[in-house]
């Protein structure tokens, strides 16, 4: 895929969080595109960048969900770190390895979150709800890919 | 080679661990701001950044928006029944058993004891205040992912007439409290927020003590404190707001004592189970307190609680 089509993939997964927000919010189960969108871009960024990114994005999202913001800052900036390190220690390129980094990438950024926040986290929301979360939002996150593949031709 | 791959020579480590230390310490001024300040950035982001897509989020949701007519529609009729009631001198008779039916009866004195009532609206008939203190609005939970929601948004309500902390209750009882203004709407916690108190007595002029929230992993409930040496709670008392603290009216359900009492930490206070009237963390049409200030000698508002400010 292109750079430009990359690019224009995360951008929409950003637009597509804040758009359809109360369904996101209501459903802890589905898809999520935010966590996704920065996993993504924070691959192609050095870490530094990634981690202003993650707390920039961390600052957002604290402002949407009323979270408390500097849990949330830190676990989205840290997470966006990660993701700029683990790319440049695990090259990876394939879409399952991808599907896999996004899935994982996930589950670990909601429980972060959610034990970074304070929140009570029951045994189903944190074993059904975060796995589901991360398969269905890797699901999409391909099919955008493929989206975008196709437009870039 | 992967052209995204980050790449660094000796200076991009040092800028990258400038920028890294900059983030740290960002995060730390951010965990050190007062909740005030955190409601204030809060506020601007939702105000500036975030205000298309939650002015979107607003025009597209009719589901709530329609509630919020029908109980606005409910409360200005109850008012002009009670108005018509008083001018001639007949008792209202409301079918509904509802926190306004409540208010609005016991705001005229015509009416009295004349409603049969199930024990909430009981409860809630001791709410004596005009209704136009209750301003309707919805209430949208915030959360993390996984979390629960222990904040509110409020859409609906005008802000600017608000006076924060203000309480926050459904046709059953209460919900949360109102904390701020959000730019867009007015954020609030609901009864699970750790920082959640309110005064509650089982009667007028029975025994008093505190409920708080108690977080459980799988359900949140209310915990009473009550002095260690007062007098036992009977189960299955229902617990109203005592209206002390100015910030909630006075007689609004709160919850049924379920089981207890244990001794709190040190032995400072008994603590007794609760359960709540209202559960937390879901979309409601509620209601916000607003009292307006005493006018003058003569003015017979009836307001239950104190003037916002009167904190005990």
């Amino acid at each position: 895929m292109k750079r430009s089509a990359t690019w224009a993939v995360i951008g929409s997964m950003f637009l597509l969080h804040y758009l359809f927000y109360p369904i996101w919010a209501s459903a802890p189960w589905g898809p999520d595109f935010l966590v996704p969108a920065l996993l993504l871009m924070a691959r192609r960024l050095p870490p530094g960048v990634a981690g202003a990114a993650g707390c920039g994005v961390g600052l957002l999202e604290a402002s949407a969900s009323l979270a408390a913001i500097a849990p949330t800052m830190s676990v989205l900036g840290v997470a966006a770190i990660g993701g700029s390190w683990y790319q440049r220690l695990f090259y990876f390129e394939s879409t399952p390895s991808l599907m896999a980094f996004v899935a994982a990438g996930i589950w670990v950024v909601h429980l972060a979150e959610a034990l970074a926040t304070g929140d009570s986290l029951s045994l189903h929301a944190a074993f059904l709800y975060g796995p589901s979360s991360g398969l269905l939002s890797a699901v999409a996150v391909w099919l955008l890919a493929l989206a975008g593949k196709w437009l870039s031709r | 080679m992967n052209r995204f791959r980050p790449r660094f020579g000796q200076n991009g480590r040092r800028n990258e661990g400038v920028i890294l230390a900059c983030l740290a310490l960002a995060c730390v001024g951010a965990a050190s701001l007062s909740p005030e300040t955190s409601n204030a950035v809060t506020a601007a982001v939702r105000a500036t950044v975030l205000r298309p897509f939650l002015e979107l989020h607003q025009a597209v949701d009719g589901r709530v928006g329609r509630p919020v007519q029908v109980v606005r529609a409910e409360r200005d009729s109850l008012a002009r029944l009670l108005a018509v009631s008083r001018s001639l001198g007949v008792p209202v008779r409301a079918a509904d058993g509802g926190l306004l039916a409540g208010a609005l009866r016991v705001a005229d004195p015509v009416a009295g004891d004349s409603v049969a009532v199930d024990p909430v609206a009981g409860a809630l008939s001791q709410v004596a205040m005009s209704p136009d203190e209750f301003l309707v609005g919805a209430v949208r939970p915030g959360r993390t992912r996984l979390g629960r929601a222990r904040r509110f948004t409020m859409t609906g309500v005008p802000a600017e007439v608000i006076e924060f902390p203000a309480a926050v209750v459904t046709a059953h009882g209460v919900l949360g409290v109102a904390r701020a203004n959000s730019g867009i709407g007015i954020t609030g916690d609901y009864w699970s927020h750790p920082d959640f108190r309110v005064s509650v007595a089982s009667d007028p002029g029975g025994f008093v003590g505190i409920v708080r929230s108690d977080v459980g992993p799988e359900r949140d409930r209310l915990l009473l404190e009550t002095a260690p040496f007062g007098e036992s709670v009977p189960e299955d008392a229902l617990l109203v707001t005592t209206g002390v603290s100015g910030v909630y009216p006075r007689g609004v359900p709160v919850g049924w004592v379920r089981s207890g009492p244990a001794d709190g930490a040190f032995g400072t206070a008994r603590l007794y189970q609760v359960e709540p009237v209202v559960s937390p963390g879901e979309s409601y049409t509620a209601m916000i307190w607003a009292p307006r200030p005493p006018t003058g000698a003569g003015d017979e508002s009836g307001a239950g609680g104190q003037t916002p400010g009167d904190s005990s």
